[in-house]
């Protein structure tokens, strides 16, 4: 187990060098801030003073070298555009991302899981051709045009919930969070839903496909040849079989929905990474798009990593084989 | 679907099956796909969309991207108004005056231009490196498959995101972004499959009768692999244009000069909060339906597709 | 002659293919004494699965049973509810499937899928007396050191260990009736005589009658009192296991005989019966047999009741093989 843990860790640290070089090399080679950064106007000494001050002069992997030893101290740079250090200001953002991704993961969750075992259990009834077909809309479903649709029906319509930003927010821990007052609440209901309704999709076809496979297990059989009641094979069983390997998906799953919220903060103006990323594309931010895409990368590797342990942990077969493939 | 837990006895009714008409591969799945009733929904939905946007330059009333023939005062119009040079908006018109019916039309042509272009070269792509993979074996395998896992683990707009950040907008750019996020999903699935087909004892006996190398690989191992390519082709392809979509809503994806479905409704946003509903509804509708179409399908296709159900 | 503990009387069992439902077993009459070995012998498709099946009640959906009793100590299973089915099921009438990697649910522990079947049939059980009858149990079936191996996960285990833990299983609520299908097809030579042996004193020590289904003419030999042969969903003959192998009376039985390899003398060429299992819902009307019969004439074709050969034997045929006799 110690050395599938460190072998895994040391495949991360090498994953994370790979992407800085590639997003470094990218962003740096082929924009070219210094004529966004500058106005047309500037005298020649101010250009080249902006240039030397942000490094822009030295050559490309010298420029890496200083990202990287400076990175590593947790410097990722000043955005151009706030003045400020990018790390900061990701990090000032981050709480609102992850509680919107949080809320939609438990919304699949809890959503998709039930619908899914029922739709599998009985295939042909009409609930469950329901629920396939919510499902296939789902999944062709825009989610930024969903969003749209949610705002103009609830908000603008109906009038009921708010269209955009966070609401009131008292800090738990230290953080910033919605969750706990009404008005934050109500703000996080719709892009939350929005945000959710292509996982739950994807959870009540995956769970579907799992409990129809499993009941044409022979253990199922064995199991019910042993007398044992419904419920119990459905939920020791059946479950069990199933949700072991829903929970990898579901833990990669959180990686996708932090990145979709890109979509979900824009639509509803919800103030997180995405919505700042995306400023920062429209303006040529090169370091707070490389801190975003560092951060972005890193959380997406102990994601996968903690995901990867996770399923160790819960499905008895990898457990002994110290997760060898 | 609804396979019984006590199976009966296996049957050997393939025996003694009449053989029918021997209908070539292609055509005894497209019979099977208009059989289902979903799947023939799906195939009348993405066939009328097709056919209307490949006619489209002659059958909407102007030309929605020549600034010429719009005119500002057309502006915000809803559903059913006239121009004033009385031609009627049946879906009403955007904040420039441009007819919604129209715009949506051309903003088809170019999801499926930009949809089925990157699929098509993803799926080129894609197969040959996951031929190359089951095929070479040891590190090349090795080496491709940890770059296809590396990549799958990032979201495709995530990686749609950095490249477009990197290389800016244009429907080129997009077409790259795109082929890029799907090459791996069409690698690893013919890997798969290749893996399969080569321990399987036909291959065996190819390969003692001495054939080229390319020649096993494609006229041998590549046509098994094509049920599954083309079930995961249909459902990339419908992820692809939606992306596209996404992309350009965002203002990240193309730019303002081409027709998209996803800028149209973006437009939209700025106006929905007044009540104009129109601008974003319509064009998002149109979406929704090629993409449920291209999903039905594919969904049809894998249940008919998939060796599983074939018993 | 005493009541038996089971006795199956006309049964029919019909699944419904292409809309029209098609009788899978039909006219099937046997009985088992408590103690008793039967051997169930016939090739896949005869039916004999689905009669096994059948008196477990793990009949489903496309399949049914149409006609018949299934008398377990004189009590109908074929009416009774579901309820009481299941309490039956594991309880008075337990069954081990064909394979052992297969019946076991891989990710539950051995004393979880133990210690339910107990409790299934028992809910005051407490976990003490449970695992001690559990510990018990595998110990019976000669597993070593079963006090450790109630912990471990079924991939620990070997095929052969797989099914001695589904036969500890099978045996734990001390069943009147035991259905074995094919249990042994799946393992070693080696282990499937050490089974088949220790099947044969479990039955003795505990009094269970024990249903052996089975395509192979040798196992039966050892094992079994009596033999019903099974072809086409009916039975075809029936009798002292001995009497069977040697004096078969239907032509069936005797192809099915001579197929055995060690009927041959070196050299000569193996024997086969001609033709093949026809598909349930292409039975041949009459005899099932007759297109693969070197004897078949006209009267085939029609109604063939089970005629009486001599005390306990019978036989579905119009051109018995008696001239040996």
């Amino acid at each position: 187990m110690t050395a599938y843990l460190l072998r895994r860790s040391f495949q991360t640290v090498l994953t994370l060098f790979v992407m800085s070089v590639l997003v470094f090399v990218g962003v740096y080679m082929i924009g070219n801030p210094v004529d966004v950064l500058i106005s047309a106007s500037a005298t020649p000494q101010e250009r080249q003073d902006i240039i030397r001050a942000f490094g822009l002069d030295q050559p490309v992997w010298t420029q890496y070298w200083t990202f990287l030893t400076n990175s590593l101290a947790g410097d990722l740079g000043n955005s151009f555009v706030f003045n400020q250090p990018a790390l900061k200001l990701i990090l000032s953002r981050m709480p609102a991302t992850l509680e919107l991704a949080f809320c939609a993961l438990v919304l699949a969750v809890f959503v998709g899981i039930p619908l899914g075992v029922w739709a599998g259990l009985k295939p042909d009834r009409l609930t469950s051709r329901m629920i396939m077909t919510f499902s296939i809309l789902g999944f062709s479903l825009p989610t930024f045009w969903i969003g749209l649709m949610l705002v103009m029906l609830f908000s603008v319509k109906l009038g009921w919930l708010p269209a955009s930003g966070r609401g009131q927010t008292v800090e738990l821990l230290g953080v910033p969070v919605s969750f706990l007052t009404w008005d934050g609440l109500a703000h996080l209901i719709l892009p939350a839903i929005n945000l959710a309704l292509y996982k739950v999709s994807l959870v009540i076809r995956l769970t579907r496909a799992g409990v129809i496979e499993c009941l044409q297990m022979e253990y199922i059989r064995f199991a019910r040849a042993k007398g044992l009641t419904d419920a119990r094979i459905v939920f020791v069983h059946v479950l069990k079989n199933t949700l072991i390997p829903l929970i990898t998906v579901i833990g990669l799953e959180l990686g996708s929905v932090i990145a979709f919220a890109v979509v979900t903060e824009t639509v509803f103006s919800w103030p997180g990474m995405g919505k700042l990323i995306i400023d920062a594309i429209g303006n040529l931010d090169r370091p707070l798009i490389l801190a975003y895409l560092m951060i972005i990368v890193l959380m997406f590797s102990l994601i996968n990593l903690v995901v990867d342990i996770l399923y160790s942990v819960v499905d008895p077969r990898v457990r002994l084989e110290g997760g060898s493939e | 679907m609804s396979e019984p837990m006590s199976r009966p006895m296996p049957m050997e009714t393939d025996a003694f099956e009449p053989v029918g008409e021997a209908h070539s591969p292609f055509m005894t799945v497209f019979l099977a796909l208009v059989r289902d009733r979903f799947a023939l929904t799906g195939l009348i939905l993405v066939g009328v969309l097709l056919v209307v946007s490949i006619i489209a330059p002659w059958i909407v009333p102007q030309n929605p991207y020549d600034l010429a023939e719009l005119d500002i005062l057309d502006g915000r119009l809803p559903p059913g108004s006239k121009s004033f040079t009385g031609m009627i908006f049946i879906l009403g018109t955007d904040d420039q005056g441009r007819d919604l019916f129209s715009a949506i039309l051309y903003g088809l042509r170019t999801s499926l231009v930009v949809g089925a272009s990157s699929a098509a070269i993803a799926l080129v792509l894609g197969a040959a490196a996951g031929l190359i993979s089951a095929y070479a074996g040891g590190r090349t395998d090795a080496v491709i498959m940890r770059i296809v896992d590396m990549q799958l683990s990032f979201p495709a707009i995530l990686i749609a995101l950095i490249l477009l950040a990197i290389l800016g907008q244009g429907i080129d750019k997009i077409i790259l972004a795109l082929v890029v996020t799907q090459w791996a999903y069409y690698a690893r699935t013919v890997r798969g499959s290749a893996l399969v087909e080569r321990r399987r004892s036909y291959v065996d006996a190819v390969i003692c009768l001495a054939l080229p190398k390319s020649r096993i690989i494609f006229s041998h191992i590549l046509p098994n692999c094509l049920p599954p390519l083309i079930v995961v082709a249909t459902m990339r392809l419908a992820y692809a244009i939606m992306l596209e979509a996404t992309l350009s809503f965002l203002g990240i994806g193309l730019p303002v000069t081409e027709p998209s479905l996803g800028l149209l409704i973006s437009n939209g946003f700025e106006y929905l909060l007044s009540g104009d509903y129109w601008i974003s509804l319509f064009p998002g509708l149109a979406l929704l339906v090629l993409v449920v179409g291209i999903n039905l399908i594919g969904d049809g296709l894998r249940d008919i597709l998939n060796p599983r159900h074939q018993g | 002659m005493t009541n038996p503990a089971l006795s199956v009387i006309g049964l029919e069992t019909c699944f419904r293919i292409r809309g029209r439902m098609v009788p899978a077993v039909s006219d099937v009459d046997l009985f088992v004494d408590k103690g008793e070995i039967i051997g169930l012998v016939g090739e896949s498709g005869s039916g004999k699965s689905v009669t096994g099946l059948s008196i477990m009640g793990l009949i489903d959906k496309p399949g049914e049973i149409t006609k018949g009793k299934i008398l377990l100590n004189g009590e109908d299973l074929v009416s009774a509810g579901k309820e009481r089915l299941r309490q039956i099921r594991g309880a008075r009438i337990a069954m081990i499937f064909q394979d052992p990697m297969m019946t076991l649910n891989p990710v539950l522990r051995i004393d979880t899928q133990m210690m339910e079947a107990l409790s299934a049939h028992d809910s005051r059980i407490d976990a003490e007396t449970a695992r001690t009858r559990c510990r018990d149990a595998l110990g019976q079936v000669g597993i070593p050191s079963p006090e450790e191996r109630l912990k471990a996960y079924p991939h620990q285990f070997s095929g052969g260990m797989r099914q001695r833990v589904a036969i500890a299983i099978a045996l734990l609520n001390r069943p009147d009736i035991i259905i074995a299908d094919e249990p042994t097809t799946a393992l070693d030579v080696t282990i499937q005589g050490q089974i088949l042996s220790e099947m044969q004193k479990l039955c003795r020590d505990t009094g269970a009658g024990l249903v052996w289904i089975t395509h192979d003419l040798t196992v039966v030999a050892g094992l079994t009192t009596r033999v019903y042969v099974m072809y086409g969903g009916r039975i075809v003959e029936l009798g002292a296991v001995d009497d069977i192998l040697d004096r078969p009376i239907h032509p069936y039985t005797r192809g099915l005989i001579r197929s055995v390899p060690w009927h041959n003398r070196p050299g000569e060429p193996l024997y086969q019966i001609p033709g093949m299992t026809p598909a349930i819902d292409r039975m041949p009307a009459g005899c099932r047999f007759h297109p693969r019969c070197a004897l078949a004439t006209p009267e085939c074709r029609g109604d063939i009741p089970l005629s009486a050969f001599g005390p306990g034997r019978f036989a579905r045929c119009v051109h018995p093989l008696v001239e040996d006799s």
